[in-house]
């Protein structure tokens, strides 16, 4: 079974939106990041409840309506890196 | 009272002794020297600025002076003194006014966390205000030394004091620090400029104060709504262009040229995020000061895009 | 020793005189409490009297720019905890913050607008090539570079070159045990090891025992040759001491002390927080010091002490105080390292100050 992520309730994000553009700030780092809808709909994800890459392809393709092909997959695993190496996600403890 | 109003001596005789208490923007500071240029200088560039009465509470308590030693004999120094600390290394005693606006700047930026305070010039025309943000090199001084004297009320030149419920701008009018060939571009521009003492080789090169005008220091205590954040950037090859800015980009700058974004965290992350929605975004590439000047007056007269 | 008690002393033992203060006594306190790294407990101190409406606005800003530095802070802080507690999770070792860090992760009174500048960790001397192997790996570098300052850290002190996040910036204090191991007192450390205490939510952070921590607060700063924080040293062991609220407190801690082999700092501790912060923890009395409490502190320290705990500001220093933290300079030096280590670390300190 893979690993699961999600956002540090003790860091919780804060988000400010303009069109297809959106602002998060993680309060742990300090840091802001500006992420298109796609990107912000998956950490959305993420800071409901924590998935591991599978869920979320299932999730992020039924919301968006989009097809659950290897694309999608390629895309979340890169997400997902992204956001660890950024400390926007957490490796879940529970 | 103001400080132009007391004579060279009394001046130089109550900053060797208890010091003067200067109003600058919204702050309160307590200003000891025994450097007679530091005190001259002050009066030609902080004429204008009213003086506290004596006692009370003063925000900084700030004192240049030779370092001890014999070192102040073959090769003349000052230090910048925070209430008796010394944060900065000494620079030669030419340097003295100069080291007194950057100290003040490190003050500001260090203990005043009431505002988000970005790197940026505030000037206002017609109940518009414009906040430019601008790294060392865009020009930014240098056209706000324009648009002060052409009319334009200065709130600042190097920081901008944004209010973290209101978004107000509090002015806090201070000499514009003009730097090598900004100081000749300024006198061709306006032959009645007046200029501070000439300080040469600092770490910014040649650097040299305009006063501030008469009209902007007298409201100090004015504060005033902002409509624009205007990202200037000079370039002597670049056509005269006015062009929105995506906000997501504008929230980027106005994060890099901040000096305590780090330290309001949350509460300087919505602010700064409010301040774009309120404002209009745009950038101003310019090569020279008259185009500038015209395309700045096109922006409050919202009249960008005809 | 009479000496006029300066103002912010008069408010640290004193509160209720803060909604009474002028302006003018509000600037000096500002700065006699800047200088001494306890604006942000002056913040709380007018929080928790219910103070604020009669403080002037303008003071008001600077009380309130301190505490947005603290939350500053204390946000950062302990996502740093959380990124090194990840870091070091697969060493299956404990790791026990230590001084401020460790405060903050208690949510203990101490930590409230307390600033600090590195984080400080104790760990099994052991696992320290593990540790620091592991750290390296995650953008921890070290930070004294040249051959004389690691060796001198690795011979004979109680932790390691302190290491420094390439990209954070953040400084980590490794220690293994509490003194340096040339002191004269060599606590067992394994003892207070023994004593720690994991902390909720977290598989390999823990913290010492509250004992433990105000044994090790009064070592330190009894050992410190730099004395510039002492006051706000002073004003964290009563905060600790009130923290515990037991009855049996005293009595704990100098069993406890005993235990460690560190009585005196613990009887100077309490000597100081009664002649100086004029604060007794519950059922203290002279057999907590050691025998007789006039006694406690040698005649020839005890005024030096006295001056270091003035606030760090030019209103309350003279000639006296230079020369007394010359003295307790020497001093520490002294407490931690035997004689003929003392002179030539010393001439190599002034040398490096020197080139500077």
């Amino acid at each position: 079974m893979s690993d699961y992520w999600g956002v540090d309730k003790q860091f919780p994000l804060h988000w400010h939106q303009w069109g297809d553009m959106h602002a998060v700030y993680h309060p742990g780092s300090g840091q802001t990041h500006i992420v298109d809808n796609l990107a912000a709909h998956t950490l959305k994800l993420l800071e409901t409840e924590p998935s591991n890459t599978a869920e979320l392809v299932t999730k992020l393709s039924k919301s968006l309506d989009m097809d659950k092909d290897d694309d999608l997959y390629e895309y979340i695993e890169k997400a997902l890196d992204e956001f660890k190496r950024l400390g926007l996600i957490a490796y879940n403890k529970t | 009272m103001k400080l132009a109003d007391i004579s060279k001596t009394d001046l130089s005789n109550r900053l060797k002794n208890e010091g003067i208490r200067l109003r600058i923007g919204p702050f309160v500071i307590l200003l000891n020297t025994r450097i007679e240029a530091l005190s001259s200088a002050l009066k030609l560039l902080y004429g204008e600025s009213e003086l506290a009465i004596d006692g009370g509470f003063s925000d900084f308590h700030i004192s240049l002076d030779a370092p001890a030693g014999l070192r102040g004999y073959y090769r003349p120094q000052v230090l910048f003194y925070f209430d008796g600390q010394v944060p900065f290394k000494p620079l030669p005693i030419t340097h003295a006014f100069p080291l007194f606006e950057w100290g003040l700047n490190w003050c500001i930026a260090k203990y005043v966390h009431q505002y988000l305070i970005l790197h940026a010039a505030v000037l206002e025309k017609n109940n518009r205000s414009i906040i430019m943000p601008g790294p060392p090199g865009s020009g930014k001084s240098t056209l706000c030394a324009a648009l002060a004297l052409r009319g334009w009320r200065l709130l600042s030149d190097e920081m901008a004091l944004v209010g973290l419920e209101d978004l107000s701008l509090t002015p806090v009018t201070r000499p514009v620090a003009l730097k090598n060939e900004s100081i000749d571009i300024i006198q061709r521009f306006e032959s009645d400029a007046v200029l501070g003492p000439l300080s040469y080789d600092t770490s910014k090169g040649t650097v040299a104060h305009l006063q501030p005008p008469v009209d902007s220091m007298s409201r100090y205590l004015e504060k005033s709504g902002v409509s624009y954040i205007v990202m200037p950037r000079y370039s002597p090859e670049s056509s005269n262009e006015v062009r929105e800015m995506q906000q997501s980009s504008m929230l980027k700058e106005l994060i890099r040229n901040s000096f305590n974004y780090n330290i309001l965290r949350e509460e300087g992350f919505r602010t700064a995020c409010r301040l774009v929605d309120a404002c209009g975004c745009f950038t101003l590439d310019f090569n020279n000061l008259d185009d500038a000047l015209t395309s700045m007056d096109r922006v409050i007269h919202n009249s960008v895009n005809e | 020793m009479p000496i006029k008690l300066p103002l912010l002393l008069k408010i640290l033992v004193k509160p209720d005189y803060l909604p009474d203060l002028d302006d003018s006594e509000w600037d000096l306190l500002v700065r006699q409490a800047r200088a001494s790294s306890l604006l942000g407990q002056i913040y709380y101190l007018v929080m928790e009297g219910g103070y604020l409406e009669s403080v002037p606005e303008r003071v008001r800003h600077h009380l309130q720019s301190e505490n947005r530095y603290f939350e500053a802070q204390k946000k950062s802080v302990l996502w740093e905890i959380d990124n090194i507690s990840g870091t070091l999770a697969h060493l299956d070792t404990p790791i026990i913050l230590l001084k401020g860090a460790a405060y903050l992760k208690r949510g203990y009174s101490v930590s409230r607008g307390r600033i600090f500048n590195d984080i400080d960790i104790l760990v099994r001397q052991d696992q320290l090539d593990r540790i620091e192997a592991s750290l390296k790996q995650k953008g921890w570098l070290s930070t004294h570079l040249n051959d004389y300052d690691q060796r001198y850290y690795r011979q004979w002190m109680h932790e390691i070159p302190p290491l420094k996040h390439h990209t954070r910036g953040t400084v980590l204090d490794i220690h293994h045990t509490i003194l340096p191991l040339t002191s004269s007192n060599r606590p067992d450390i394994m003892k207070m090891f023994d004593a720690s205490e994991p902390l909720v939510n977290e598989v390999n952070i823990s913290v010492l025992s509250k004992t433990d921590m105000f044994i090790h607060s009064a070592t330190h700063l009894f050992h410190e040759s730099e004395l510039s924080h002492a006051l706000r040293d002073l004003v964290d062991l009563r905060l600790l001491a009130e923290e515990q609220g037991s009855e049996l407190f005293c009595n704990e801690l100098t069993n406890r002390a005993k235990e460690l082999d560190l009585s005196w700092p613990v009887s100077y501790a309490l000597y100081y927080l009664k002649t100086i912060l004029q604060y007794q923890p519950a059922e203290c009395n002279h057999d907590h010091f050691g025998g007789k409490e006039e006694k406690t502190v040698p005649l020839f320290l005890a005024p030096l002490f006295t001056r270091a705990f003035m606030p760090n500001h030019h209103s309350c220093t003279n000639f006296f105080s230079h020369v007394a933290s010359w003295l307790l300079y020497i001093r520490g030096h002294w407490l931690r390292m035997p004689f003929y280590l003392l002179i030539p670390h010393l001439v190599r300190k002034a040398l490096a100050r020197d080139k500077e």
